[in-house]
């Protein structure tokens, strides 16, 4: 019934095909060694940035620099932390000199085969373009991009490895982004219960099979299939939204018409984008508390409860939520998905199968300062 | 090593793109234009309901347009497009343009192609084209793909309730084969009337089937009335 696909391995040109971008005299090694699962589907680098093993390595350390903030206190790992899958477990971001941010920190995972509208509202049209946003934000790291890169200049390393990674001879905001978004990328999350259990290494319980089958489907009363249609928006095997243009940002129901926050509307100018955020990734989600583009929700019951009984109206409200129940209904009835007590647990069962513990142990990915 | 092997690659499409590219015989356009009821697709734009009262709306709409062929009945060529599989969508305007590459320029005067997707690649793991396990048209419940995706509102003048109207038309059987006859000198114009999934044969009134997915019965009746009218070709 559930779908099978085939797990076998595939490796893609795009990443390190593309040398046009480098000013010559680099010795950068491409990051070849790359394989993920067949069902994450196609993937690329941007053609003018392929990764390498050092643009990697250099990202990464930026991505633990505290000198990119301007009291050199935090970095983007004070917020993205690896053991939280590169969340904070707070309902907003918390910047410098303690102050709040206006959103939930994002988890940083798989984003090799995401959308390119980065950001809750989708502002960065890449992720090269979103890495800088946060090191120049007065209430983040408040420290100028120039300034940023005026200080790795003055640093015999940076300027040392840059050249490698780049054959850039004075470091420059091009390449600072390029180098973060390049270890951003590498941040790949493929074994979780439920990736082995598709490469056919493990079976899932009764209850997370339940879970997972509900997960991914819409409810149809008309054929009695029943489902809680997570999967509507949180696509196949990734669980985050959908990769083009902006169909991976929604309205999920969590504010009514008067309380509706602009979200991608105030991106696209378009109405019917109001409201509308981009559908996070839900791998990890056990380790990403809290819940929501603020922070509102603790725990993944409430969360279920709210698509199951808490869902309100306003005009851009996904059609795949305000058509979905598990019952035949009068379209007078309030929206609901109707599920039972014991379907729930099941969801939840299975939204714990995404957990990897072996990303978030990673070393790689770890912050290369610490022994 | 990789890089100047691929440069050769490229060079020599290039060359080939230079060759088929500058022929008048063949089309190198198919241009896929989308209409309500004669008037141009606008997302969110109020058209008169098809059968029955009130208004309604689209808000999304993509179809899997898939192995196109091109043939001349004298001689009988053939010329089938690799990886031929296409998802028309219409974010912004009301067109969707396929790049016809390396057509052999040769005389054509039919075009066959399917609405949908063919059974093996609809139930097998080829990634090629527009198909992805992961985007918004396979199921994740089942296998497959659906080849056709409305959504919408419905405004009734009967009730102040908007009804959201879901049609996720899938399903091996309901893949159609069409052709058409055309003209090979020009590019292809094709025209899709969505109004047109709502009738002929079948009358389709919203109050009945706001939501057409899983119901095997009610998806082949919306495939039918997709197979008539509702794609035409300027000849």
């Amino acid at each position: 019934m559930v779908m099978m696909r085939p797990a076998f391995y595939i490796c893609c040109l795009t990443l390190f095909m593309s040398c046009e971008d480098f000013e010559g005299g680099h010795s950068a090694t491409p990051y070849s060694e790359f394989s993920a699962p067949f069902n994450f589907g196609l993937f690329e680098s941007p053609p003018n940035n392929p990764m390498t093993v050092e643009g990697i390595e250099l990202g990464r350390k930026l991505f633990y620099e505290t000198r990119l903030s301007r009291d050199a206190t935090i970095s983007c790992s004070s917020c993205h932390q690896q053991s939280k899958a590169f969340t904070d477990g707070k309902t907003v971001a918390i910047g410098i000199d303690d102050q709040k941010g206006d959103r939930s920190t994002m988890s940083l995972v798989n984003l090799l085969w995401s959308t390119q509208n980065m950001f809750w509202d989708g502002r960065a049209g890449s992720i090269e373009e979103q890495v800088l946003q946060p090191i120049a934000n007065p209430k983040e790291m408040d420290l100028p991009v120039d300034q940023a890169v005026a200080r790795l200049n003055d640093i015999r390393s940076y300027r040392d490895e840059f050249k490698i990674a780049f054959g850039a001879r004075k470091i420059r905001k091009e390449h600072v982004a390029k180098a973060l978004a390049q270890f951003i990328r590498s941040l790949v999350s493929q074994d979780s219960r439920y990736d082995k259990f598709l490469n056919g290494e493990l079976q899932l319980s009764d209850s997370e099979l339940s879970g997972m089958q509900s997960f991914f489907t819409h409810p149809d009363p008309s054929v009695a299939l029943r489902g809680s249609n997570c999967g509507d928006c949180h696509r196949n095997f990734l669980t985050d939204g959908f990769k083009d243009a902006y169909e991976g940002f929604a309205n999920n129901g969590i504010d009514d018409e008067d309380n509706l926050e602009n979200g991608l509307f105030g991106i696209t100018g378009n109405p019917l984008d109001k409201g509308k955020f981009k559908v996070p990734t839900l791998r990890n989600i056990a380790l990403t508390a809290p819940y929501m583009h603020d922070g509102r929700f603790e725990t993944l019951e409430e969360i279920l409860d709210h698509y199951n009984e808490h869902i309100r109206e306003s005009t851009t409200l996904d059609l795949l939520i305000s058509s979905a129940s598990n019952e035949p209904r009068k379209y007078d009835d309030p929206i609901g998905l109707k599920l039972t007590e014991a379907e729930k647990k099941n969801i939840i069962a299975f939204m714990h199968t995404l957990t990897d513990s072996t990303f978030i142990a990673n070393e790689k990915h770890a912050n290369p300062f610490t022994d | 090593m990789l890089t100047h092997l691929l440069t050769k690659i490229s060079t020599c499409l290039f060359i080939l793109a230079v060759i088929s590219g500058c022929s008048p015989e063949s089309p190198s356009t198919i241009t896929i234009e989308a209409y309500v009821d004669g008037k141009p697709l606008v997302y969110g734009e109020q058209y008169p309901a098809p059968n029955g009262d009130g208004t309604f709306m689209i808000l999304d709409f993509k179809f899997y347009i898939s192995n196109i062929r091109f043939t001349n009945s004298t001689t009988s060529e053939l010329y089938s497009e690799i990886d031929s599989y296409h998802l028309a969508k219409f974010p912004n305007d009301s067109r969707y343009t396929i790049s016809l590459d390396n057509l052999t320029p040769v005389d054509y005067d039919k075009i066959e192609f399917s609405i949908g997707i063919d059974e093996e690649a609809n139930l097998g793991t080829l990634i090629a084209g527009d198909l992805d396990p992961t985007n918004q048209m396979a199921w994740n419940w089942t296998a497959g793909y659906k080849f056709l995706l409305l959504e919408g509102k419905y405004m009734p003048d009967t009730s102040n309730r908007i009804i959201p109207l879901i049609y996720h038309i899938g399903f091996n059987e309901n893949r159609r084969d069409l052709a058409f006859k055309v003209d090979p000198s020009n590019d292809i114009r094709m025209t899709v009337d969505i109004i047109e999934m709502f009738r002929n044969p079948t009358n389709i009134d919203f109050h009945k089937y706001p939501q057409v997915l899983f119901n095997e019965t009610d998806a082949s009746m919306v495939a039918k009335n997709y197979s008539e009218a509702f794609i035409t070709i300027t000849p």
